[in-house]
C-alpha cells in the first residue's frame, strides 16, 4: 500500500531524510519511531504530497506522489501533529466542512458526521465550539476530520502529543479499531510504549535514516535475546560469583556498575533460582534485585548510542 | 459543491462567528461613521439641520416686545442662528462662558435714532474660543447692515424730501405703528386733512418701487456642476456636503483594513496547520487563493456598501444618482483590494510581518490615494503617485458619482482600472502561492 524507496529530502544543505526505504502492506499498522527531529514528520509530509521529495520514489495506494499527487490526496487521510481544526467553528461544522471538501453532501454527509462524532465520543459536544474543547477532545476530533472521506491510508503524525493517559488510551483504542476494520495506518511517534502496544511493524528512524525495521520481536532479537539481572553483592564474594555464573547460562563475565552486579544471562527465569540458592549457601542477602527483559529502549540505545527519552 | 464555494462558505461562516473581527471591521467603522455624521451635522434621524445653528444673544435696546419677537424670528428663519433675548450683562456672561458665540448689543431708542437720523451704534461681542462661528456672525450681520445702508443711501439720494428727521408728523405715525396700536395710527389719519395720508401713500409707493428694484439681481452666479447634473437629467438630488465627500473615502479606507484581515487569515491557517490539511486534500493552491480572494472581495465590498447605506439611511448622505454604478465601484474596489492584499500576503512569511506591512501600506495608500482629502484637491505631484494606488481609482469614481453627480458612463474608466488591478493581482498571488507551495514554504 505504501512503498518508499531511497527517499531523500533536504532543507538547504541539511539532509532531513537520507535514503529512507520501507514498505507498508495493505491493512497494516506501521509505526515510525524516533525522537523529535529524526525526520518522521518530514517523511510523512512527503508521503502525503505536502513536500516535494529531492530523491527516491514514493508510491501510496498505487499512485506516485510526484506524478499523481491528486490521486494520492484523494486516497489518504491526514492527521497532523497540530490541532488542524477551525476553533471558532463547532465540531459538527468542522466535520461538515472537511466532508464537503471531499464531495460529500446531503444525507451521506450528515450520516458520516454523526458516525464519526459517535466514534470519537463527541456526539453530545457536536454543536460546541472547538475552542471550548479539552486537549483530548480536540485530538479526537482532529482524528475524525482525517477520516471524513473514508481514506484507504491514514497518516497519523504523533496524534497523542500533549494529552493525558486516559485521552491517549481512547485514541489508541480508536486507531486499533480502525486498523481492525482494514484501514492501513502509518503512525509516527516518539513514545516507545505506543509503538510497542499498537504497531504490527516498526521502523526506527534516526537522523533521517532507517536504523531498524521489523516487528517488535524481530527488532528485539537484533539486540540479542538476553535478560539482565542486577543486584547488590558484597565485593569479597564477587570472584566466587564470576566462577559460578557460567553454570547458570551467563553471557560473558558479570560486571560491577554503580555498586551493583550486572549479570547477562540467556534466560533470566532459570538463572534467578540458581542465583538465590548460591546466595543462601553463603548466607548472603539478595538486595536491590532487578531483572530486565530486552525492549525497544535497549534497541534504540544499541542502535543510536542514546536513550530515546533523552532525545525527546 | 465546488471546493472554492465550500472554502468561501467556511470563511464567511468564520467571519460571522468572529466577534472580535466583527467589532473591529464592522461595528467600529459604523460607530465612527455615526460620529462623523453627527460631527458634520447631517442626519435624517438626528434632525434635518445640516449645519448647527450658531447661538446668538441679543441684548439692550427698548424695542417693543413685538419687534423683539419679529427680529428673533427673522434671524432664526435663516437657520443660521439660535437667538436668545437678554440684558446686556447676561449677554456678556453668555459669550464669556461660550454659551453664545456672539452677542449683539442694541442701543436704546433704536427706532427713533434711525428715523431721526441720529447715529446708531450696535455693539458686537465675540467668543474668542469660537473664531469661526463668531466670525460668521460678524460677516453675516456686516453684510446685512451694508445692504441696508446701501439701500438707505440710494433712497435718500433719490428722494431727499422723504427725510424722516424733517417730518414730525410721520414720526408720530411711526411710533403708533411700532407700538402695535393701529387704532391710534388710524385716528391720526382720520384727523388728517389729506396731506399726511397723501404723503404717506407717496412714500409707500416709492418704498415699494425701490424694494422691487433691490430684488432684481444685477450679478448672478452660475454653478457649472449643477448645470451638468441638469444636462444629464440627474438634477434634484441636492448638493454635496462635507460628509458626502468624506464618507465614501472613509468607507474605502475601512474596506482596505477589512480585506487585509481576510488575507491575514491565510497566514493564520498556515500557522494553525489547517492550510497544510487543505493542501493534502482535494483542493489546489489556485483554488485556495481564489477562495480567499472571493471572501475578501465579498467582505470588503459588503462593508463598503453597508457604510454607504448606513450613512444614507441615518444621515441622508448623498450617494449620487446611479446606484448600479455605486455597487459596481464597490465590487471592483473590493476585488482590487483583495488582489493587492493577497499579493502582500504572499510576499511575507508570517502573520506578524503581514500585519506590519499592511498597516504601513494601508496608511500610505490612504494618504496618497485620496482617503483623507478629496481627490479633486490633489496637486499634480500627489496625483502622480496617487494614480499608482488602487484606492485612488475607487475614491475618484465615488467623487465622480457623488460630488459631481455623474452616471455609470463617467466611471467606466475607473472601474476598468480597478478590474485590471484585480486581475493582475490575483494572477500574481496565485503564482506566488504555487511557487511557495513548491518550495514547501507554506507548511
Amino acid at each position: 500500500m505504501i512503498s518508499v524507496q531511497d527517499l531523500v529530502k533536504k532543507y538547504g544543505s541539511f539532509v532531513a531524510v537520507d535514503h529512507l526505504s520501507f514498505e507498508v502492506e495493505r491493512g497494516e499498522l506501521f509505526g515510525l519511531l524516533g525522537p523529535n527531529g529524526a525526520g518522521k514528520t518530514t517523511t510523512i509530509s512527503v508521503l502525503s504530497t505536502l513536500l516535494p521529495a529531492d530523491g527516491g520514489t514514493v508510491v501510496v495506494a498505487g499512485c506516485d506522489v510526484g506524478r499523481d499527487p491528486g490521486g494520492v490526496r484523494r486516497r489518504i487521510g491526514m492527521v497532523p501533529q497540530e490541532i488542524a481544526l477551525y476553533e471558532d467553528l463547532s465540531a459538527r461544522d468542522n466535520l461538515r466542512f472537511w466532508g464537503q471538501l471531499y464531495g460529500l453532501s446531503g444525507s451521506s454527509l450528515h450520516t458520516r458526521v454523526d458516525e464519526l462524532l459517535e466514534a470519537v465520543e463527541l456526539t453530545e459536544h457536536g454543536r460546541q465550539r472547538v475552542s471550548r474543547f479539552s486537549g483530548g477532545m480536540k485530538r479526537r476530533l482532529n482524528l475524525a476530520a482525517g477520516l471524513m472521506h473514508g481514506p484507504e491510508v491514514l497518516f497519523l503524525d504523533e496524534p497523542t502529543v500533549g494529552i493525558d493517559a486516559q485521552a491517549r488510551s481512547k485514541i489508541l483504542d480508536l486507531i486499533r479499531r480502525l486498523n481492525d476494520d482494514g484501514l492501513t495506518v502509518l503512525y509516527t511517534t516518539h513514545y516507545l510504549e505506543e509503538a510497542e502496544q499498537l504497531c504490527d511493524r516498526i521502523g526506527v528512524i534516526d537522523q533521517g535514516r532507517l536504523a531498524a525495521l521489523g516487528d517488535k520481536d524481530e527488532l528485539i532479537r537484533q539486540i540479542g535475546d538476553e535478560d539482565t539481572i542486577r543486584f547488590v553483592l558484597p565485593p569479597e564474594a564477587f570472584d566466587d560469583l564470576v566462577a559460578a555464573a557460567a553454570a547458570w547460562g551467563a553471557i560473558g563475565d558479570p560486571e560491577i556498575r554503580r555498586g551493583r552486579v550486572v549479570l547477562r544471562v540467556v534466560d533470566g527465569g532459570r538463572a534467578l533460582p540458581q542465583l538465590q540458592a548460591w546466595l543462601e549457601a553463603r548466607d548472603l542477602p539478595l538486595a536491590h534485585l532487578e531483572i530486565e527483559r530486552p525492549n525497544l529502549e535497549n534497541l534504540y540505545l544499541n542502535l543510536t548510542g542514546r536513550a530515546l527519552r533523552e532525545t525527546t | 459543491m465546488p471546493p472554492v464555494i465550500t472554502l468561501v462558505r467556511k470563511d464567511l461562516l468564520r467571519q460571522v462567528r468572529d466577534v472580535k473581527g466583527l467589532l473591529l471591521y464592522l461595528i467600529a467603522p459604523l460607530f465612527l461613521t455615526t460620529i462623523m455624521g453627527m460631527a458634520f451635522g447631517g442626519g435624517s434621524i438626528f434632525g434635518e439641520q445640516r449645519i448647527s445653528a450658531i447661538p446668538l444673544a441679543l441684548a439692550g435696546g427698548d424695542l417693543p416686545e413685538e419687534m423683539k419677537e419679529r427680529l428673533a424670528e427673522g434671524l432664526q428663519e435663516t437657520e443660521l442662528f439660535a437667538v436668545t433675548w437678554t440684558d446686556t450683562a447676561t449677554a456678556g456672561r453668555l459669550v464669556e462662558r461660550g454659551d453664545a458665540k456672539a452677542a449683539l448689543i442694541l442701543p436704546d431708542r433704536l427706532g427713533d435714532r434711525f428715523f431721526t437720523g441720529e447715529d446708531v451704534e450696535i455693539g458686537l461681542l465675540k467668543d474668542p474660543n469660537s473664531p469661526v462661528k463668531a466670525g460668521l456672525v460678524e460677516l453675516i450681520l456686516t453684510d446685512a447692515l451694508r445692504q441696508f445702508q446701501a439701500g438707505e443711501a440710494a433712497y435718500r439720494s433719490l428722494w431727499p424730501e422723504d427725510d424722516w428727521s424733517r417730518a414730525g408728523d410721520a414720526a408720530v405715525v411711526y411710533e403708533d405703528f411700532t407700538s402695535g396700536d393701529p387704532r391710534r395710527m388710524l385716528r391720526a389719519l382720520r384727523r388728517d386733512d389729506g396731506q399726511l395720508r397723501e404723503g404717506l401713500l407717496d412714500r409707500a409707493e416709492r418704498w415699494l418701487a425701490f424694494s422691487d428694484a433691490m430684488q432684481e439681481p444685477a450679478v448672478t452666479f452660475v454653478r457649472h456642476d449643477r448645470q451638468e447634473w441638469e444636462e444629464s437629467g440627474t438634477a434634484g438630488a441636492g448638493s454635496a456636503s462635507l460628509y458626502d465627500l468624506f464618507l465614501p473615502t472613509f468607507a474605502v479606507f475601512f474596506m482596505m483594513w477589512g480585506a487585509a484581515n481576510i488575507v491575514r487569515e491565510l497566514h493564520r491557517e498556515r500557522e494553525n496547520r489547517t492550510l497544510a490539511r487543505l493542501l493534502v486534500g482535494p483542493v489546489s493552491g489556485r483554488e485556495i487563493t481564489l477562495a480567499k480572494w472571493v471572501t475578501a472581495l465579498l467582505v470588503g465590498a459588503s462593508q463598503l456598501l453597508l457604510l454607504l447605506l448606513f450613512g444614507w439611511v441615518l444621515f441622508g448622505v448623498n450617494i449620487g444618482h446611479a446606484p448600479l454604478a455605486v455597487l459596481l465601484v464597490a465590487v471592483a474596489a473590493g476585488a482590487a483590494a483583495a488582489s493587492v492584499y493577497l499579493v502582500l500576503g504572499m510576499i511575507v512569511r508570517t502573520e506578524k510581518a503581514l500585519d506590519a506591512l499592511t498597516t504601513v501600506f494601508t496608511l500610505v495608500s490612504g494618504m496618497i490615494g485620496g482617503n483623507f482629502f478629496p481627490v479633486d484637491a490633489m496637486g499634480p505631484t500627489l496625483l502622480f503617485f496617487g494614480r499608482a494606488t488602487f484606492n485612488y481609482w475607487a475614491n475618484r469614481a465615488y467623487s465622480d458619482l457623488i460630488t459631481h453627480g455623474r452616471g455609470l458612463e463617467a466611471v467606466v474608466g475607473e472601474i476598468s482600472v480597478l478590474v485590471a488591478i484585480a486581475a493582475i493581482g490575483l494572477t500574481l498571488a496565485m503564482l506566488l502561492f504555487s511557487l511557495r507551495q513548491r518550495r514547501g514554504v507554506l507548511v
